[in-house]
């Protein structure tokens, strides 16, 4: 898979997942859904579950794993003394 | 049961990342090969972080795929980090200290992408402390124990 083209699938979908997260968010919170072109396929409790069956439905790998979620994950201490974001 | 020694200010460990399969583009050759695709790395333990980290010296050097993006609240507001899958592996001995071997955590991790840092690859939180029971020691010592290990 191209790097740079599966960054794309994955943001296209985690705009798209996003859009769908209200009304599914209470139902699913804490798993994990599998997307393909910004729609859901399934859910799933371990992500590489859901990775598995990506791998195994989309030989292409244009798929991304997303957990259900709406709040931002905080790393504490490092989170305000560092700078973390990737290089 | 995973031990060693603390210096008073921080927690660190040796740890082993892998991804959490092998790559698709790999040859069933390169199975009987499993240290090709695992990096041993020192681990920061943070009970003030939500999730585990990966710093991108890990990432490149597993040459890992990323598979999502989680929000993550930064100093300066909040980005899309990639998230990576990774099993975590701890080295252990056994009570006789005679006989070595790696523990494997069953569950897969979800692991945000962050910067490589100077003193740690891995920053490990409570989605994998939670796992164990951690024992911080006034004696200097650590123990992490998980129930199979």
């Amino acid at each position: 898979v191209d790097n740079s083209q599966l960054v794309s699938v994955i943001e296209d979908n985690f705009i798209s997942f996003q859009a769908q997260l209200k009304t599914v968010l209470s139902v699913y919170h804490g798993q994990y859904v599998l997307l393909r072109h910004g729609k859901i396929i399934d859910y799933f409790r371990d992500a590489g579950a859901a990775a598995l069956k990506g791998e195994a439905c989309f030989p292409d790998g244009l798929f991304s794993v997303q957990e259900v979620a709406n709040e931002p994950s905080s790393l504490g201490f490092y989170s305000h003394a560092y700078d973390i974001r990737p290089s | 049961m995973i031990s060693g020694r603390h210096d008073g200010r921080s927690l660190l460990l040796d740890v082993v990342v892998l991804p959490h399969q092998p790559s698709s583009s790999q040859s069933t050759s390169d199975f009987t090969q499993p240290v090709l695709s695992m990096h041993s790395c020192r681990a920061l333990i943070d009970t003030g972080s939500v999730v585990t980290c990966i710093t991108d010296n890990i990432i490149a050097a597993l040459s890992l795929r990323p598979y999502g993006l989680k929000q993550m609240g930064n100093v300066y507001s909040v980005a899309n980090h990639k998230t990576f899958l990774v099993k975590l592996g701890f080295p252990v001995q056994d009570n006789g200290q005679q006989r070595h071997g790696l523990h494997i955590l069953p569950k897969t991790v979800v692991a945000p992408q962050i910067r490589s840092m100077d003193h740690f690859d891995v920053l490990i939180g409570m989605d994998v402390i939670g796992l164990g029971d951690l024992n911080v020691m006034q004696t200097g010592r650590f123990s992490f124990a998980f129930e199979a290990a």
